[in-house]
Formats: C-alpha cells, structure tokens, sequence
C-alpha cells in the first residue's frame, strides 16, 4: 500500500456512532429567561455541561433525604457569592458549613461595612482580587471578636470549658445581621466548622488576646467530633464545594467515616497536575473512599462568582 | 462599570429574573464583574456603531457557543469573523450531523479504535470528516477549473463563503455570507481541509490557495473603519490576527476577551488587554476587559445581556 492510501485510511477512518446528547447551544431567537437558558447549558458542551450536570446533581441532593456540606473559602464571602450561600443557609438547604478564618471574617465585616467594587484603594485597604475591604474593616472586627474572646474566657474560667471555633462561630453569627451567613446559620443550627481559624486575622487577634490573657486556650477537637457525628449519623451525604484548600479536604476527609459522599460538586479554578488536593477531582476522591464509587460527582472548573448563583438558580430555587 | 460600589450578590429572593440576575453580577466581584463589564463594552460597541471583530476558535463551534455566535451574525451585531480551520469546517459539519456530548475521561485509544475523535467532552465521530470531504473536494476541483479558466486564485475568505452558500440556517458561515460578513481563516491548512487539500494536490499540484489578498483586505476594513472593536473567544490565532490586525492605526477602542488562558509563559494566547495596549494593538485610552471564564458558560451569558433590554 502506497504512502498516500495508508495516509487516507488514517484521516478518512470509519467511525462507530456514539450514543449521547446532540450538542446544541441556547437559540436566540427565543427571548432568553433565566430558567430557559440556565437548561440549555447541558447541551453546550465544555464547563457549561458540567455546570448542567451539577444541577442535576444539587437537585438529587435536594430530593433525597440528604446531609449537605457547603465549603467556600473568603473570596466567596467576600463577594456576591455571599448572598447565594445565605440564601441557602437561610432557607435551610444546607446543613453544614465548612469554611476559613477569613471566609468568617469577611462574613462579620460586611455586616458593618461594605466591600467595594473596583475601589482606587488607599493605604491600608486590602484586596481580595477587584474587591476592597476598607481599611477599618478589620478595626471593626477586632472590637468585635474581642468582646466575643473576653465572653468565652469568663466562660472558662467560670465553667471550665473551652472555646470551639464552632462557638466563637456561633457567637459572632448572633451579633450579625439579616445578610449574614453567620446569623443564619446559627439561627438555623447549622454547625460552622473552622478548623483553620487562627489563619487570618482572627489569629492575630487571638495572638494579642493571649498575651493579656495567657491561659485562653481554643480547642479544635470538639468540632471534629461533631463534624464526624454529623457525617456518620446522616442517612446520605452531600458536599458542595466552592474553592479549593482547607475547605475542599476538610469536607471530603471527614466524609472518609461513611465510604464517602454520594453526591458531590466542585466548583473552582484550580488544575490537577501539581497533585494540591485543590485541584483533585472526584475520581481522586473516590480512590480514597472520600467519594462512594458509584457517586454522583462532577467539578465546575470556573470561576465560582459567575457559576454559584447559576447553580442556586438552577437547583435551589422553585 | 460600577466603581467604588459596594459589593452585593443576587437577591434570590426577588425569584429568578434573567435581568435583575444579570444586574447583579455587576456587584458581585472577581469574573461576574468582569462580565457584566464585557456586556457594557458589548452594548456601547452597538450605540457607537464600532466595527466589531469577532474571533473564535474551533472548540466554540463544536460546542453550543455557535448558537450564541450565530445570533451576532445573524443580527450583524459583528462585522468581519476570524477564526480557525476547524471553526471553519465543524460549522459546515454540523450540518450534516450533530456533535455528541460525551465526557473528558473516555479513554483516548478505545476512542481511536471506533473512530471517534474527542475535543473536551464533545464526540465527533469520524464520519462527519467523511461527509465533509464528499462537499470539500469537489468543492476544490471547482475552484481549480475557475482558476485555470480566469487565473483567479482563491482566499480563504472566498472558501468561507462559498461553504457558507452550502450551509444552512443553523450556519455561522451561512450567515456571514448571506450579511456580508467576511470570514478570515488565514490558517485554513491547519486542519481538515489542510489534509484535504493535502491530498487534492497530489493530483493537481497546480491548485493555489492566496492567503495575501485577505491580509490586505483585513487591514483595509481597519483603516476604512471609525471606531473597532474586538470580541475574542479563546485565545490562540483568532486573538492574535484580530489584534495584530489593528496595530497598523492607533489600535482598536474596545477589547473584549473571554479565555482560560494565563499569561505566565508569555503566549499572547494569556495575554492581558494591557499587553495589546504596549504594541499599539489596543488604544491607550481603550475600555477592555478579560473574562477569564469558560466561553460555554460567559458568551450565552454575554449575549442574554445583549438580548434582553
């Protein structure tokens, strides 16, 4: 066979038909609404099926009798992602929150005070990518979690016990208002887990608190056993996780207990190739019975601020 | 856009409407912001009446991003389209037959053994190439006979709207033709009619096909425009000839790029609106933003925008 048939064999190579959805984008000749596009997404192809797919798994979760885990880390809060998460604290739709020190943070300040949007900046703002938090911010919040530290201290000194990062969630949430994750959650009794509490500004608080008050201690050990507790006695478990790091790992290693999650959705930007668990997939989870073999799991890889309220709108509101 | 504004996200007790939830983007930060301020760019490109170059790669047509891009065509919300070889022939592809969704994971030999290619999650079995070759050789054996009979060698942009004159109404390049929207394709070998093409000159190596009439013709429609403009899908040869292209003035006054790219290696793939700014490719004062976004998810998103007033 000559050079050139072999060549045209190669290209012109006969096929077999898959089986599967015809790819097809939303037609705008119709006058688009939010529901009729968001659908169209499945068939998109690429980041827009997988966020079709992460619907289709966030209703499931919401139909069937199961726990959910939401971690998100500070950008989330620190933007208008904000507002979905509370919507979905609020409305009881979550069950657990997993989250850092500054996601906390962030949740407080915004209470007292606005982030800004493509602010100029000046001395002693703070940038969370094109967002500002004013430089007393974080003034604001140290006058804050003070009082809540100097409450739990006469609480330990009085009665012995320790402060948990759950309650000093819990306490902060109380004095939160309406817009706040925080408030809702314990309002709702859902249990805030912060294991990485002293990384961020809280720790540096904690740290000056401490030099008054050295005998202060801030135990982590409570929250893993309730964090645990909760995994083991849901009759399923969920995780929807936006972000990578502590968050991500924390919700998928507790879920280890169970044979893991049977549902889970990631949305976030990071790749898998240096081996971070950020950017690990659900199979890598599934390999370490964090995620059930035959789980229901998809990644998002997008930026989460355009995605998550997609995903609410999609999921989580009738 | 939105400054010094306070940062909120959608109030989703107000239900679901596709323009509050649009809105709200605006004040939501990190890529929302940015998106909202490539609808703002979009829409004042439209006010202004800027010829606006839309690019795209191929991996926009496999996907349902061609419906979106049709829609701009089809309404001649854009003026001049620069794409890739494949942006080319999947247009006229996929109306022979679909694309199938499949999945990132599938194994790539297993594939191979049954002749179906992957781009992403997007199956395209190998018959569509098939079909597509039955239309694109005889195709160049006409265009052979013209240019043997009157001299006349073919351009990419020629092909592209021959091909689009086949296409049907779910065609990008249907569409262009039919507004008089050229396509450029200046890398029109890089593909399947590259192989095509390939294979039809082993029997007539006389067949030319002229890529410097369309370089002259892009440059032109550069220097015969008031204000231009850009709307970039993915990064790669679509972005780079867009912008090069309008080096040659002061630089374009409006810049919308949507892409995954990072602009660490240096490939101009990454590269930022600044970057442009430097080569005179974008206006000093030029108002640009990146999305830095999967196009699946931002150009459906950026045309609802457009839509919905």
């Amino acid at each position: 066979m000559s050079k050139m048939n072999e060549a045209k064999d190669s290209i012109f190579k006969d096929s077999t038909e898959p089986e599967g959805l015809e790819i097809k984008g939303y037609d705008f000749s119709k006058q688009p609404t939010l529901s009729k596009l968001i659908e169209s997404f499945y068939s998109t192809g690429f980041q827009a099926s997988h966020l079709g797919r992460a619907i289709e798994v966030a209703k499931k979760m919401r139909k069937g009798n199961v726990t959910i885990f939401l971690g998100f880390g500070a950008d989330a809060v620190a933007s208008g992602v904000r507002e979905s998460i509370s919507y979905l604290v609020k409305n009881k739709i979550v069950h657990a929150l997993v989250t850092t020190a500054d996601g906390i943070e962030a949740d407080v300040i915004r209470t007292r005070k606005d982030f800004v949007l493509n602010g100029k900046g000046k001395r002693g703002d703070n940038f969370v990518g094109n967002i500002m938090i004013p430089c007393d911010g974080y003034k604001i919040f140290t006058d804050i979690l003070n009082k809540t530290l100097s409450e739990l201290y006469v609480e330990q000194k009085k009665s012995g016990e320790i402060a948990t990062p759950g309650k000093i969630a819990k306490s902060l949430g109380k004095v939160c208002d309406e817009t706040s994750i925080l408030y809702w959650a314990q309002k709702n009794n859902i249990p805030v887990f912060c294991p990485g509490i002293t990384d961020g500004a809280t720790g540096n608080i904690i740290s000056s608190f401490k030099s008054k008050s050295r005998d202060f201690k801030l135990d982590v050990s409570d929250d893993v056993v309730i964090l645990e507790d909760t995994v083991l006695d849901a009759k399923e478990t969920g995780a929807i996780i936006l972000g990578g790091s502590l968050p991500k790992h924390h919700i998928m290693n507790a879920n280890m207990m169970r044979e893991g999650t049977k549902y889970t959705i990631y949305i976030n930007t990071a790749m898998e190739g240096d081996g971070s668990d950020s950017g690990a997939l659900p199979e890598e989870a599934k390999s370490w019975g964090k995620a059930a073999a035959d789980v229901d799991s998809v990644k998002v890889q997008a930026d989460a601020s355009i995605v998550f309220p997609l995903l609410v709108a999609g999921a989580f509101v009738d | 856009m939105k400054t010094d504004t306070a940062v909120k996200g959608y109030d989703f007790s107000k239900g679901l409407d596709l323009k509050s939830f649009l809105e709200a983007y605006a004040t939501t930060g990190l890529q929302a912001s940015n998106l909202t301020k490539a609808i703002e760019i979009a829409k004042k490109m439209r006010k202004e009446k800027v010829t606006v170059f839309l690019g795209y790669t191929s991996n926009m047509i496999s996907s349902g991003v061609r419906e979106s891009i049709l829609y701009l065509v089809k309404n001649k919300l854009v003026h001049a389209i620069v794409t890739t070889a494949g942006g080319v022939e999947e247009d006229i592809i996929k109306c022979i037959k679909p694309f199938i969704l499949g999945d990132f994971r599938l194994d790539g030999a297993a594939l191979r053994r049954q002749g179906i290619n992957r781009t992403g999650n997007i199956l395209v079995p190998n018959d569509r190439y098939i079909e597509f070759e039955k239309i694109f050789t005889p195709f160049l054996k006409k265009l052979l006979e013209e240019q043997k009979q009157t001299g006349k060698i073919a351009t990419p942009t020629e092909i592209c709207k021959r091909l689009g004159e086949l296409g049907d109404e779910t065609s990008v390049l249907y569409w262009a033709q039919k507004n008089n929207i050229p396509v450029f394709c200046p890398g029109i070998t890089d593909g399947s009619m590259g192989d095509m093409i390939f294979f039809f000159k082993s029997e007539n190596p006389e067949f030319k096909v002229d890529v410097s009439d369309d370089i002259h013709n892009i440059i032109d429609m550069v220097m015969d425009s008031g204000k231009t403009g850009a709307i970039i899908l993915g990064g790669s040869l679509p972005k780079h000839h867009i912008m090069n292209a309008n080096g040659v003035l002061d630089g374009l006054k409006y810049a919308i790029y949507i892409n995954t790219a990072t602009e660490g290696d240096g490939s101009d793939s990454g590269a930022m609106p600044e970057e442009a700014k430097s080569w005179g490719k974008a206006d000093y004062d030029a108002d640009c933003v990146k999305v830095s976004m999967d196009a699946t998810i931002a150009f459906p998103l950026l045309v609802a925008g457009l839509v919905i007033e």
